[in-house]
């Protein structure tokens, strides 16, 4: 018997173990032994060994998707607030227009003339010419010789003269033009001259008697005279006066009512 | 590779499968990292090595499992005694490959009648083979292939 077990050792070894295997699973209960704890409790710190080792790929895989989501998520921030800075730069314009166009109402509704809004749709290209396109033309009744007005920020003003008429556009000769010449005067003294334009950003009132009281801001308003402008619309203020040459008559040089750089909307005064 | 590297092996893949077999399961369906290392064992080193080696991690895994003390250590010292049996399965990797598909297979339906024998609640049902047994088996074959391509890495290296 010994001889055969020795010979077939690991036939009789396995019988054995798994008998033991046996023995130990028929004694089977729900309760563990102390031992079978303390074998689990010995091998819990190999099961958290590993277990922080497979975590710590988790943990850097983890980080790195989150890192890949918060990328994506900062491209889509960024797109979303591009986005709403648009809108609120459109929010803005048309704020900006709205309360513009409302104050270019009050006035129209405000002036004694019979009166016709445009908007300005172009600039002349050149240096040499100050002129403006509008988006009204003979279809709305705008005819040559028409005085243009304005309203900009409370401020009304005397914007040009309407010099040539197509369908459904005009252009427009600015007050800065040297060929634009307008019959005005001194509010406070009532002298007359000629305001002209200078091809700057300011214009000049010439003609005026040598004798007239000027002040530093007095304003100049149309006189009327010529019946293309009616009477009393600002023109501008004086800035700084001086005596022609041959010492005839008094000049000063105007600052316009209007800042035409920020020209949009116009009212093209059809008659007075 | 000497015993002691031996037995660590064993004992950190017991540790893996108890940290990451719930992770690595497949429609519910968890490789048995023991029973692989068992057989890688016990195909080097022989059967009474791979059956002692077997019986004593399958205890361990025992005390940490289902408390059926036994279970594992009856089935993980016959897969060791098997694979083990001819020296020759060790020649090729398909062989090795060969050997893990029937010895887990085996393993399963030892585990599935012992537990019938021992557990009243448990029974048998045939559908077991399809959605487990078989299922388990390839799956323990591929990872299979990746363990023994450690192996045999890790014993060229020496």
């Amino acid at each position: 018997m010994i001889k055969f077990c020795l010979r077939h050792k690991a036939g009789t070894l396995l019988v054995l173990l798994l008998l033991t295997a046996t023995f130990l699973m028929s004694r089977h209960s729900l309760q563990r032994t102390e031992i079978e704890k303390r074998i689990g409790a010995i091998f819990v710190p190999f099961q958290s060994i590993m277990s922080s080792a497979l975590r710590f790929p988790g943990d850097v895989w983890g980080r790195l998707s989150e890192l890949n989501r918060l990328k994506e998520e900062n491209i889509r921030l960024k797109g979303e607030l591009r986005q709403l800075i648009k809108e609120k730069e459109q929010w803005q314009r048309m704020e900006s227009e709205n309360k513009r166009l409302r104050n270019l109402l009050g006035y129209k509704k405000r002036l004694p003339y019979s009166t016709t809004a445009a908007r300005i749709i172009g600039y002349d290209p050149t240096n040499w010419f100050s002129t403006i396109i509008i988006d009204r033309g003979r279809q709305d009744r705008i005819k040559e010789a028409l005085a243009v007005v304005t309203y900009q920020e409370g401020q009304e003003g005397l914007v040009g003269r309407v010099i040539s008429v197509r369908e459904n556009s005009a252009q427009v000769l600015l007050l800065l033009d040297q060929n634009l010449a307008v019959g005005a005067k001194v509010v406070r003294t009532q002298a007359k001259g000629l305001v002209e334009g200078i091809n700057k950003r300011t214009c000049r009132l010439r003609y005026l008697p040598p004798d007239t009281d000027l002040t530093e801001g007095d304003m100049i308003v149309t006189s009327g005279e010529g019946g293309i402008f009616p009477e009393g619309i600002p023109i501008g203020k004086v800035i700084s006066s001086k005596r022609e040459a041959q010492r005839l008559f008094l000049e000063a040089e105007l600052q316009p009512l209007i800042d035409f750089n920020r020209l949009e909307d116009v009212l093209v005064i059809n008659y007075f | 590779m000497s015993w002691l590297i031996w037995i660590t092996f064993l004992v950190m893949t017991l540790a893996l499968q108890s940290a990451a077999g719930p992770h690595l399961a497949i429609k519910g369906i968890k490789p048995d990292f023991v029973l692989i290392a068992v057989v890688a064992f016990a195909l080097r080193k022989g059967s009474v090595a791979g059956e002692v080696g077997g019986f004593l991690i399958g205890l361990i895994e025992d005390c940490l499992s289902f408390p059926l003390l036994g279970l594992n250590g009856f089935s993980k010292c016959l897969a060791g005694f098997l694979a083990g049996w001819r020296q020759d399965w060790n020649e090729s990797i398909i062989l090795q490959l060969m050997v893990i598909l029937m010895i887990s297979i085996v393993n399963s339906f030892t585990i599935v009648g012992l537990s019938s024998l021992f557990l009243p609640q448990t029974s048998f049902h045939p559908s077991v083979i399809n959605q487990f047994i078989i299922p388990e088996a390839l799956y323990n074959v591929s990872l299979g292939t990746c363990f023994f391509l450690f192996i045999k890495l890790m014993l060229k290296r020496r």
